[in-house]
């Protein structure tokens, strides 16, 4: 009966209604882009440290985990690796080159990152093969990189790196492309150890060595559930250092939870938002059907139907806006050049979505409940 | 079974706000038998309006009672007096009668709906009613697009399609020019006493009392007079008796 009220009452007034279905869209487009560019900035960020196979990293002491300000001992690596409960250790070094995308194009910074073939920081190839020591002029890119550059495996690649006061290019061949594994907004390219040490930028081009000063250590656990008893077996054995997981490593990334905190904070207002005009147009709404609602409950209709019929009016109307809203969220979505980061996860999508729906009735409330108190005897005009 | 459908015992209402009190109907005891059409008439202000309301459980009395088929309604909850209203009262307002996004005839199956009776025989009934109320054209229309008499004949049509003991209805002629009155008020006088159902309108115009079978008139809340040969009305007219009867308004 109350759907049925609904319905018609909408039906006969659609062109009201679908405009302002239209109205909670937009919100709901707005909701989910901030939603889709919070999550797309975040996997930029930490999508390389969130792929690891570990379960811990290893910095040194007083560096608020830093991964780029973290500097450690190549012989802390080879300590790690024998302490007991480590299943795999494996070493990773950070820092920045530029790729040549074209000729006579300005080149693109990416992450080059020196990692040890096989153990834990090195990715997978879901092209070609894995990383090897040797030869040594070979790469292992991202998913980002290759479509960045157009390269495939087998390819030569050119990077740019400063030596001392010197920009130098190295050609390195495409032996493998990983999935998305971008570190800090940049694609990456990753190689053996000795061949970062070589070809990074630093301000002595003579000085490099196979077993170089690491940023990082990435710890495979053998038992993963007991994670502090071999946090505080590490920072025991090995002298300055400290140990975290690996969700606290990115999100003490400079900026990292900020940025989060920001999109939040947007998102939150939206919401917000959604909430007022919702529930401003409801209690319109009402406010103009007092009289009619005061005659319906004369003639017998009960409370219950009068505010059920508001409960799933507000319902239907949202459920309608969100879904186009969605719908138009994901055709946009297709339209952005890959590059925009803005990505649209199942969970995150749904909790938007289950959030949105809920901000309706939440808005409609007031208007419920003034609904619910109309007295009858206002059809009389008493 | 009780001779009487409705049958009040000194009904009473007082208002009462601030340090003023308004005894809107006092110690009113009226009868009405199955079948019988009553016109309750009077000046502004002296009840009658409170008197419907009372009777259709709209309103509390002050003190007094009400029996409807000899059962008192006294102590009844907001909700029993929801579903009371539903199935024993049928109610025709001055005016905003009709919900707007519904048509003709959905207004009128809105009171099967509520009663949860609606069906395709009753939902026929439903459409003869309006035919029968000379709304052949309107079934289909919405309020908005139908004239003040055709939306109080739809009125008059929900008032009885659910098959109530109590026909109320309060200046259900107020809009209407005189000959479309008279022909609602003949068609809803001939529903009631067909069904021998108790009706009971409140009118301005005394001219629409020859329809009933008696008309009772109000002053300052009690009945200051019942004339049970309502065609003698018409014997008044021009008299300072009738205007006596009625209030300034429309005459
Ligand atoms: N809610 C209220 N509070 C106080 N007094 C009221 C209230 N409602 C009605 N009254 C008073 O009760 C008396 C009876 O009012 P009522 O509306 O029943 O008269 P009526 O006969 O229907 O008049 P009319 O012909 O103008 O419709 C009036 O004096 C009115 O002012
Ligand atoms: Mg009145």
């Amino acid at each position: 009966m109350a759907i049925y009220l609904s319905f018609k009452e909408i039906w006969r007034n659609r062109t009201k209604y679908f405009l302002f279905s239209l109205v909670i869209a937009l919100i709901s487009v707005l909701v989910l882009f901030t939603a889709g560019l919070g999550e797309g900035l975040a996997t930029n960020n930490k999508e390389y440290l969130e792929k690891l196979d570990a379960q811990l990293l290893v910095f040194q002491t007083d560096v608020s985990f830093s991964t780029i300000e973290s500097r450690l001992d190549y012989k802390k690596y080879k300590r790690a690796r024998r302490i007991d409960g480590i299943a795999d250790a494996g070493p990773i070094a950070f820092s920045n080159v530029k790729v040549v995308v074209k000729q006579d194009e300005e080149p693109v910074d990416v992450s080059f990152i020196g990692v040890e073939p096989d153990r834990p920081g090195a990715p997978k190839a879901i092209f070609g093969t894995d990383l090897r020591s040797y030869p040594s002029k070979i790469a292992l890119i991202d998913q980002s990189t290759a479509d960045l550059i157009g390269a495939q495996v087998g390819d030569k690649i050119t990077i740019k790196s400063t030596q001392g006061t010197e920009d130098k290019l190295y050609d390195l061949t495409v032996t493998g492309i990983a999935g998305g594994q971008r570190y800090f907004f940049r694609p990456s390219i990753f190689v053996s150890l000795s061949t970062w040490d070589k070809y990074r930028p630093k301000a002595d081009p003579d000085s490099y060595s196979t077993q170089p000063v690491l940023n990082v250590i990435a710890v495979k656990a053998k038992n993963s559930t007991n994670l502090s008893y071999l946090e505080s077996a590490i920072t025991n054995i090995i002298d300055d250092v400290e140990v975290t997981d690996i969700q606290t490593a990115y999100e003490s990334a400079p900026g990292y939870s900020e940025q989060q905190g920001t999109l939040n904070t947007i998102k939150g207002f939206t919401f917000l938002i959604g909430t007022l005009v919702i529930g401003g147009f409801f209690q319109i709404q009402i406010l103009q059907k007092l009289p009619q609602i005061g005659m319906l409950k004369a003639i017998g209709a009960p409370n219950r139907l009068v505010s059920a019929t508001a409960i799933s009016q507000i319902v239907i109307v949202s459920l309608f806006g969100v879904i186009i809203g969605t719908l138009a969220t994901f055709a946009l979505a297709a339209t952005l050049p890959s590059n925009v980061p803005v990505y649209f996860t199942t969970s995150s999508v749904a909790v938007t979505i289950v959030t949105l729906l809920l901000i309706g009735p939440a808005g409609g409330m007031l208007s419920i409940r003034m609904a619910h108190k109309v007295e009858p005897l206002t059809a009389l005009d008493m | 079974m009780d001779r009487y459908i409705l049958n009040t015992i000194d009904l009473s209402k007082t208002y009462r706000s601030n340090e003023l009190v308004v005894h809107a109907v006092s110690k009113v005891s009226l009868q009405v038998k199955p079948g019988e059409f009553i016109a309750l008439v009077g000046p502004s202000g002296s009840g009658k309006t409170t008197m419907l309301a009372m009777l259709a459980t709209l309103l509390e009395s002050t003190s007094g009672h009400i029996y409807i088929d000899g059962e008192p309604f006294d102590d009844m909850n907001q909700k029993q007096r929801a579903k009371f209203r539903r199935e024993k009262i049928g109610f025709t307002f001055q005016d905003n009668n009709l919900v707007p996004y519904l048509t003709a005839i959905e207004n009128v199956e809105l009171m099967l709906r509520l009663n949860k009776i609606y069906s395709t025989s009753e939902a026929k009934r439903a459409k003869d009613l309006l035919l029968r109320l000379g709304l052949d054209e309107q079934i289909n229309s919405l309020p908005s697009q139908m004239s003040k008499g055709q939306q109080q004949r739809v009125a008059i049509a929900r008032s009885l399609i659910h098959d109530p003991r109590v026909v109320l209805a309060d200046e259900p002629t107020a809009s209407l020019d005189t000959q479309r009155a008279k022909q609602v008020v003949q068609i809803f006088s001939d529903l009631i006493h067909e069904e021998k159902r108790a009706g009971i309108m409140v009118t301005h115009d005394l001219r629409m009392c020859k329809y009933v079978d008696k008309v009772i008139q109000m002053v300052d809340g009690s009945i200051n007079r019942i004339i049970d040969e309502p065609a003698d009305i018409d014997v008044l007219a021009g008299t300072s008796e009738f205007d006596k009867l009625s209030t300034p308004a429309l005459l």
